[in-house]
């Protein structure tokens, strides 16, 4: 408090610190890495997996076979198909081998030219994937069916919801989510908000975005939150603080699993949304070869077959057939609608523009 | 300081809620830690330790802390350094402008990070040094040498030149002058300014986001990707644990090196 | 009075050409300035290249002429159409309103929990200063994220604040506390209270004994002494708490993507929508860079107040 000389000991531990601090530093820079970023991206695969339950069943199964069996490095990300489509845009020159997203963004980034086509030939597994699966004529290897539907906190909701209009009922007020316009679910919710506007079957109705994004926006009356991140969604819908959260059946089911009051309602009555996941090679991928045997393992039986048992939805392969666990989490083939993401992709600039002025 | 109770009781009063607010989150991620279910909660529905030993199934968490730890100490010492350099350069060598000089290099704290992430990974790309350790240090880097750089000008303007000249009188050299008495007045300054850039980078999100590929990640990222896909209690163990082995090393660097009572003015 | 020099100079982040005040001819002579300037260069190049240059193609892509899809024709010129576009949003406008007005809000509280604090800390004992300290270091070593995520178990409807504040009969339901401005605001005036602390603390510490007494000796109550006094004596170091805070809440991004909703979007998150979900570089860019102006008019314009005040204060 009172200012005091600097006794002649202070001094000194302030400077062997610095000198420590230094000397501590050099080391420390000698020993780290620096490497450029060609040298580094050789032999090493860079692949970029979709956030969440699906990246870890990549980790926890994909990744040893891959290793054992080339002993190269791999390197994993995580992200979402927003951001992935913007590292493939600004990083151009130097992209990550691969990248895990749907079709929602796989047309789009097809035709900016920022995919490369697989050479199919090199990837035998490639031949057994559904024809849905194989998307874009060969640009992206479909692994698993990111189903979309209304899922409910069993506790709080006593009913399983027949109808997607559940949410737009009045007395379900304060008690509803749906997710970011950034997210593809977001626009799905759209989609099926045109549904319900226009009253025509969906693949008619997904084209009448004004209209439904005109429903949507009534949700606004009925208190509806609006999540920005898997944490929060399963937050508010495990703990029944929001009990009807729209959101990915495969990257719930885990959850589920473990013991959450959390169900999906599978029998609603405009249908589920479908949504393809699959693994894209960038145009520039500086590892061809490695990659293409990394999606080898991805469409192997052994692999899709985890698909089914560990994230409860449908996955690629051919011959593998939902299990009747799975079967009780995604309800009827039937039942689950694809979108035309070609035109959805093309009108999501606007799209997002206009949602924002409501929801933003 | 006085000696009225009234005075005493409402500022110590006072004192004791707002470091509750402080200490509030740190506490509820301790306790949150022991949770038995699989699912944060708090108060805890059961007690239990099991994730602690979960802390390894955080992706690489081994390896992201470790090159967080390193890319820490190597950013938070060169900006000191820097930081510390231009602080004499503007206090003492009289530079024009330097109040605005300052302002500037220490304006990056105002920018939104990701603008900061952004700019940086295009222009590294561009020259052929991208998702390397440096140019992870070079990014946390300059956001964090705002913290040494205010920290040691605060420091040398409260400085006590008299002392200064005392010794100049005797006849020691600008540089002796330096070494053995200012350095030991902006001590203050130095440390806490290298304590405020270490910690900052170690648990900096959205500049490493932009800036890591690959084998190079950091803790912040593996902890967040590991927040998205399983919402057990396991990272509040994993934060608890560091915290505590950071507190400890400060708490080492207090009793040998009095760097607390080095961090406060005098 | 004493330390109104030092007031009125360091009410600005740098000290400018009035360094000179505080300096002897003795001393002028070894300071030798034009050597000792040049330590700047150092650092001055670093920012240069690394952050400067860098930040001005930043600036530069937000105003060039808008690009058609994924390939950039350039059509070079210059353009404000991105500003013009932002300003024209609702939404855009709206969060940096929002951003300028909770990082002001919560600036001011983690200022009015804080001051106490730091007066706190001057009077206590050694151990119980260097115990307070550590701690407000160790806070900042938690995990931003891990820290979120415990507010978002905490304000939770049935988390335990709506618990005690129902129980002891505040409200009668819960409060929907989490996704809105206010959890983001808890937020923030949390994370920014180790910032605050310590700029104030080592400004109070500056105050000798005998100034403390010798205030308190012309009468009035301790509260008088603090509000005329102690608080003007004490502005150097509250006034660098509260622009850091300030520019640290300002350049949020984790802490309101976690605990908001698109609804009470920061600027940094409508940016990073622009940037990386649009892929509107200039748009984003624009956003970005009306942020970073709007951040320093604000600290201007308080850097500016406090002059004023300071030097109404010396004559009065």
């Amino acid at each position: 408090m009172s200012q005091q000389s600097p006794r002649p000991a202070s001094a000194a531990p302030s400077r062997r610190r610095v000198l420590k601090g230094a000397l501590a530093t050099a080391a420390v820079g000698l020993a780290a890495p620096w490497v450029t970023t060609k040298a580094r991206a050789a032999g090493e695969l860079t692949v970029v997996l979709n956030q969440g339950l699906p990246a870890k069943l990549w980790i926890d199964e994909v990744n040893p076979i891959f290793e054992r069996e080339t002993g190269a490095k791999l390197n994993i990300q995580q992200s979402v198909t927003s951001n992935m489509l913007a590292m493939l845009e600004t990083q151009k020159d130097n992209p990550p081998d691969l990248l895990q997203f749907s079709e929602a963004g796989v047309f789009f980034a097809r035709d900016a030219g920022l995919l490369r086509q697989y050479d199919t030939g090199n990837i035998p597994n490639f031949a057994d994937l559904k024809p849905e699966f194989d998307m874009a004529d060969g640009y992206s290897a479909g692994g698993f069916d990111a189903y979309h539907t209304l899922h409910y906190n069993t506790r709080r909701i006593g009913e399983e919801p027949m109808s997607w209009e559940v949410m737009w009922d009045k007395a379900n007020a304060g008690l509803i989510a749906i997710p970011p316009i950034t997210w593809n679910n977001g626009v799905r919710m759209v989609t099926t908000a045109a549904q319900l506007a226009t009253g025509k079957p969906f693949v008619e109705a997904q084209y009448e975005l004004e209209a439904g994004l005109a429903h949507l926006a009534k949700l606004k009356e009925n208190g509806v939150v609006v999540y920005t991140g898997a944490p929060q969604a399963i937050q508010m819908v495990q703990s029944g603080q929001i009990p009807l959260v729209p959101f990915y059946g495969p990257f719930i089911n885990s959850v589920i699993d473990q013991g959450a009051p959390v169900a999906p309602a599978t029998r609603l009555k405009e249908g589920a949304h479908g949504e393809i996941v699959g693994l894209n090679m960038a145009a520039n991928a500086p590892n061809v070869e490695l990659a293409e045997v990394y999606v080898n393992i991805s469409c192997s039986r052994e692999f899709q077959e985890k698909i089914d048992s560990v994230l409860k939805t449908r996955c690629g392969h051919k011959d593998v057939t939902p299990s009747p666990e799975t079967a009780a989490r995604i309800g009827s083939p039937d039942d689950t609608l694809y979108a035309d993401w070609a035109f959805l992709s093309r009108e999501r600039g606007a799209l997002t523009d206009a949602w924002n002025e409501h929801f933003g | 300081m006085f000696a009225d109770r009234s005075y005493r009781i409402v500022v110590g009063a006072l004192a004791a809620l707002g470091l509750a607010f402080l200490a509030f989150p740190v506490i509820v991620t301790v306790v949150a830690s022991f949770e038995g279910s699989s699912f944060i909660a708090f108060p805890p529905t059961s007690w239990s330790l099991k994730w602690y030993g979960e802390i390894g199934s955080i992706n690489r968490i081994v390896e992201a802390t470790w090159i967080s730890f390193q890319v820490a100490f190597a950013s938070a010492a060169l900006a000191t350094l820097l930081a510390g350099l231009a602080a004499l350069a503007i206090v003492r060598g009289r530079l024009p402008l330097g109040g605005a000089l300052a302002t500037v290099l220490a304006s990056p704290i105002s920018l939104p990070m990701i603008a900061i992430g952004m700019a940086l990974v295009q222009f590294f790309i561009a020259i052929g040094v991208a998702f390397t350790w440096w140019s992870l240090v070079v990014g946390h880097m300059v956001l964090v040498v705002a913290y040494p750089l205010r920290t040691i000008i605060s420091s040398l303007l409260l400085a006590e030149r008299s002392q200064e000249e005392a010794a100049a009188s005797l006849g020691a050299s600008p540089l002796t002058v330096f070494r053995t008495v200012t350095l030991s007045q902006i001590a203050p300054g130095v440390v806490s300014g290298f304590m405020f850039a270490f910690l900052i980078s170690f648990d900096n999100y959205p500049i490493s986001l932009f800036l890591v590929r690959g084998s190079l990640t950091t803790m912040p990222i593996e902890v967040f990707n590991y927040i998205n896909q399983s919402f057990d209690p396991t990272p509040a163990a994993f934060s608890t644990v560091y915290m505590v082995v950071l507190t400890i090393l400060i708490a080492i660097a207090e009793k040998r090196y009095r760097i607390i009572s080095l961090a406060l003015p005098r | 009075m004493p330390g109104t020099n030092t007031l009125a100079k360091n009410a600005v982040v740098g000290p400018g050409v009035d360094a000179a005040d505080k300096a002897g001819p003795f001393w002028s002579r070894l300071a030798l300035p034009g050597r000792a300037g040049l330590l700047v260069l150092p650092a001055l190049a670093f920012m240069v290249v690394f952050y400067l240059y860098p930040v001005s193609m930043m600036l530069q892509t937000s105003v060039e002429p808008a690009a058609s899809g994924a390939t950039a024709a350039k059509a070079g010129g210059i353009t404000f159409q991105h500003y013009g576009e932002v300003l024209d949003s609702r939404r855009m406008t709206a969060s940096l309103e929002r951003t300028i007005r909770l990082s002001a809000i919560s600036t001011l509280i983690t200022f009015v929990i804080a001051y106490p604090i730091a007066l706190f800390l001057v009077g206590a004992r050694p151990w119980l200063r260097t115990a307070i300290l550590v701690f407000t270091f160790a806070s900042l070593a938690a995990s931003i994220i891990v820290r979120n995520y415990g507010w978002l178990v905490v304000l939770a409807d049935g988390g335990p604040v709506n618990s005690i504040l129902i129980a002891v009969g505040i409200i009668e339901w819960p409060l929907r506390l989490v996704y809105s401005e206010g959890a983001i605001l808890v937020a923030l005036v949390h994370y920014a209270m180790p910032f605050m602390i310590l700029p104030i603390y080592g400004a109070l510490v500056r105050l000798t004994p005998s100034q403390w007494e010798a205030a308190q000796s012309l009468g009035g109550s301790p509260w008088t002494v603090l509000r005329s006094v102690v608080l003007p004596l004490s502005m150097p170091g509250v006034f660098g708490g509260v622009t850091l805070s300030f520019a640290i809440a300002a350049s949020a991004y984790v802490t309101p993507l976690m605990l908001g909703s698109p609804a009470s979007a920061f600027a940094s998150q409508v940016a990073a929508e622009e940037l990386l979900v649009q892929l509107n570089f200039p748009r984003g860019s624009a956003v970005i860079v009306l942020l970073t102006l709007c951040t320093f008019a604000v600290i201007g314009l308080y850097a500016f107040a406090v002059r004023r005040i300071g030097q109404t204060h010396v004559r009065g």
